[in-house]
């Protein structure tokens, strides 16, 4: 089965662009573009055109425009909306393409309902919350639940895109099932969680299909500002129509339309809803999918993020680094014990351990059979582990655990070794002692491995002035070493599901925004209060309602992107605002000569651009206006480049770009459609 | 008459909206500065309110403007006065 993450949806793939034209012609619909009250503008403008264009048709009035002038102008003016439209409609589209990957796998499923201790069979869309139903290898999940009783592994490719399957065990973190999900071993019998058209996978897809889309308060902002902008505009193009009458000038009701659709910012209100779509749609590409718009945005605003230490700053696994022998020991001799010691210990500090000393000192992990040879496995109370063989006792374990079984074997820590351990635990390390029989040979250095390019990324983030906090179970001064060596800016040490309840509230209380990551039952209170919260895909179901993001490929390094998403959203949306106003200078030299220069030539100083006639002026100025939107769609889509920096110098360079660069470029924009409509002699 | 209404309305009718806008801030809480923060001192802020003043007013104003004192400024330069 395709995964919706290996389908790459090119940026204008044939059927999306096809889907989409025909989609952008039925969003003319009044109702719709009503929605967006600076489109609705344009549409009541084109339609007016329109009209005019009837009358002079039918009635032929003294002193209108040319009937092809205000033809030509209406056709332009439904392509503004029609173009806006295609943006909104592309947007969707890749939604939709994911969407549709998705569903092919809600196919009907039967399923097995426990009804009264026997098995009754009933389709998957007939399960209630509550409902108990078994699975066994080879057959789907038909819905989303959780396991009470059983372990089996599951093969959740088709939402994650992860192949290798996953364990998913009654009890404890890891007992939610997602439904269209394969059990591919054993038995579990599931109770099922949510009503049917609640699932996870409905959500996903009404998501991805924009279906569950509203305004974020961002998008809300801005849209009250371009309301403003039109009223204001609105006024200034109204009340030109009686100054001008009275300079005896009669503009024609077209080349008003024309003029306040030039100045309104079509192009942002046009791309607005694109670039949140866009966002959405971006994250999903990265496997994060983001229950509203307005989580994404908040992503961009974000002051501080929790980080667990484990899996995110750290590989997830303390590793042998290191083997510091007692004085009188030889290094080898103690790599020798502590490998025989590990070979039973399946453990990952176990493994490194083996491993470390095949690679430092060429020991090979060696059959034991031969001789006589007991592994004592690790408990809780002697916390030690390792092996009898040939009358020989190793063992390692904890230094204070070691220091005790020597002692009682009548032997002694040596001081050396305890300071090496010290030391161990300063660094941040783990100090694992070895020994044979009383002898203590030494001590193994596990450590705790920072992800590389970690700490260039938290360099980065301080940069945009984003603090990060390392959160970790481990003792104040482990953290301190750790959270060191990764270069975050703080840590909270010793953490429990209370205390980070607390930084996050503490943090809020101060102004801030708060994202991080969870996956236990246990992180849903903290998840639910951060402003955003990542829920891990393999966690809990009750991790997964509290967040107001999942990531699919349970990644916790991928905050950090959902971040940098974040911001490039509202960039975009920044960047793109800027460069629709400054646009609306050129207009302003292209239009207004063309209205009045006939009447008084001695405006002719303001006619900059030299345009080949007042009808041809206002036509390139309104489809100049009509293709910066399609031009603009693939920047809205994919976002402007992001570049992490504070937020001073980002900003000084998108106002270099898109303010200056928004005054300059219609300049020659209509220039260029001008020269083209004159040679195509349309003028 | 309707002089002085306009200059009521365009002097007082303003006001609500800024006054809504100051009792919103009142109820926001104040974010500490930091490097994600954009300074409010130093020439890229006053470069920009400058020119939002500078653009938003013009594209208000431009069009009645070139009927008035711009053709008047410019019939003047070609000797013609009203």
């Amino acid at each position: 089965m395709a995964s919706p993450k290996a389908k790459q949806v090119s940026l204008f793939d044939p059927t999306i662009v096809r889907q989409a034209a025909v989609e952008s012609l039925k969003k003319l619909d009044p109702r719709l573009v009503a929605r967006n009250p600076v489109m609705f503008v344009v549409e009541v403008g084109s339609l007016l055109t329109t009209i005019l264009w009837l009358r002079d048709r039918i009635l032929h009035p003294a002193g209108a425009a040319p009937g092809w002038f205000t033809l030509t102008v209406s056709i332009w003016l439904w392509f503004t909306v029609v173009f806006a439209n295609f943006a909104e409609a592309v947007a969707e589209g890749r939604g939709k393409a994911q969407a549709e990957t998705l569903r092919r796998m809600r196919r009907e499923i039967k399923a097995r309902k426990l009804v009264g201790g026997r098995e009754v069979s009933v389709d998957a869309s007939a399960l209630r919350k509550g409902d108990m139903v078994v699975v066994e290898a080879g057959q789907m999940i038909p819905g989303d639940g959780e396991i009470v009783e059983g372990i089996a592994s599951v093969d959740e490719s088709a939402i994650t895109g992860e192949s290798a399957p996953v364990i998913r065990e009654s009890g404890g973190d890891r007992s939610a099932v997602t439904g269209g999900t394969k059990v591919l071993s054993d038995r579990i019998v599931v109770r099922i969680g949510v009503d049917p058209g609640e699932s996870f996978l409905d959500r996903m897809i009404a998501l991805v299909e924009g279906a569950a889309r509203q305004k974020t308060p961002n998008e809300i902002a801005l849209h009250i500002l371009l309301v403003g902008l039109t009223i204001v505009f609105l006024f200034a193009c109204v009340t030109l129509v009686p100054i001008a009458r009275y300079s005896s000038i009669d503009l024609s009701a077209t080349a008003i339309v024309a003029l306040l659709v030039c100045l309104i910012p079509t192009t942002i209100g046009g791309l607005l809803s694109a670039i949140g779509i866009a966002g959405m749609d971006r994250l999903l590409r990265k496997n994060v999918l983001a229950m509203s718009g307005r989580a994404v945005e908040a992503a961009g605003d974000v002051d501080t993020l929790l980080l667990d230490k484990t899996g995110t700053i750290t590989l997830g696994n303390r590793m042998a680094t290191e083997f510091i022998p007692s004085p009188t020991v030889k290094v080898e001799d103690l790599a020798d014990a502590a490998q025989l010691a590990s070979l039973a210990d399946e453990t990952p500090e176990g493994r490194s351990i083996v491993v470390l000393a095949k690679e430092k000192y060429g020991l090979r992990g060696r059959q034991v059979d031969h001789g006589e040879h007991t592994f004592i496995p690790f408990t809780a109370q002697t916390r030690m582990s390792g092996c009898d063989i040939n009358g020989r006792v190793i063992r390692k374990g904890a230094v204070d655990a070691i220091a005790k079984h020597v002692i009682a074997l009548g032997g002694a820590l040596p001081a050396e070794v305890e300071a090496a351990a010290a030391r161990i635990g300063d660094s941040g390390g783990t100090p694992l002692a070895v020994s044979d029989g009383p002898r203590v040979l030494g001590v193994v250095h596990l450590k705790d491995v920072v992800k590389g390019g970690i700490s260039e990324r938290f360099a980065r983030f301080r940069a945009m002035g984003i603090r990060t906090v390392m959160i970790t179970g481990d003792n104040p001064r482990t953290a301190a070493a750790i959270a060191r060596e990764a270069g975050v800016d703080d840590f909270l040490a010793e953490a429990t599901p209370e205390t980070k309840m607390r930084l996050i509230k503490e943090e809020q209380a101060k102004g801030k925004l708060v994202a991080m990551t969870g996956d236990g039952t246990n992180d849903a209170p903290a998840l639910a209060q951060a402003d955003v919260g990542v829920a891990m895909n393999t966690g809990t179901q009750a991790a997964k309602e509290a967040g107001n993001m999942v990531d699919l490929d349970s990644n916790p390094t991928k905050l950090l992107e959902v971040v940098e998403v974040g911001k490039q959203l509202l960039m975009t949306r920044g960047t793109l605002t800027t460069f629709s106003i400054a646009n609306d200078v050129a207009k302003y030299f292209a239009i207004l000569p063309a209205l009045f220069v006939a009447a008084y030539p001695e405006l002719a100083p303001l006619d900059v651009m030299h345009l080949a006639s007042p009808y041809s002026a206002i036509l390139s100025a309104v489809i100049f206006n009509a293709i910066i939107i399609v031009l603009l769609i693939p920047l809205a889509l994919r976002g402007v480049k992001y570049r992490p920096l504070g937020a001073a110098a980002v900003l000084r360079r998108s106002l270099l770009v898109y303010g200056v660069g928004g005054v300059i470029a219609p300049f020659a924009g209509i220039k260029l459609i001008d020269m083209a409509l004159a040679a195509a002699r349309i003028v | 008459m309707t002089g002085g209404f306009d200059m009521l309305v365009g002097r007082f009718l303003m006001i609500i909206p800024a006054l809504a806008i100051a009792g919103s801030m009142i109820g926001k809480k104040t974010v500490p500065a930091g490097p994600g923060t954009f300074p409010t001192t130093g020439p890229t802020f006053t470069g920009l309110l400058i020119a939002v003043i500078l653009v938003v007013g013009a594209l208000t104003f431009l069009p009645a403007l070139s009927l008035g004192p711009v053709l008047e400024h410019f019939s003047a330069l070609a000797g013609k006065v009203f």
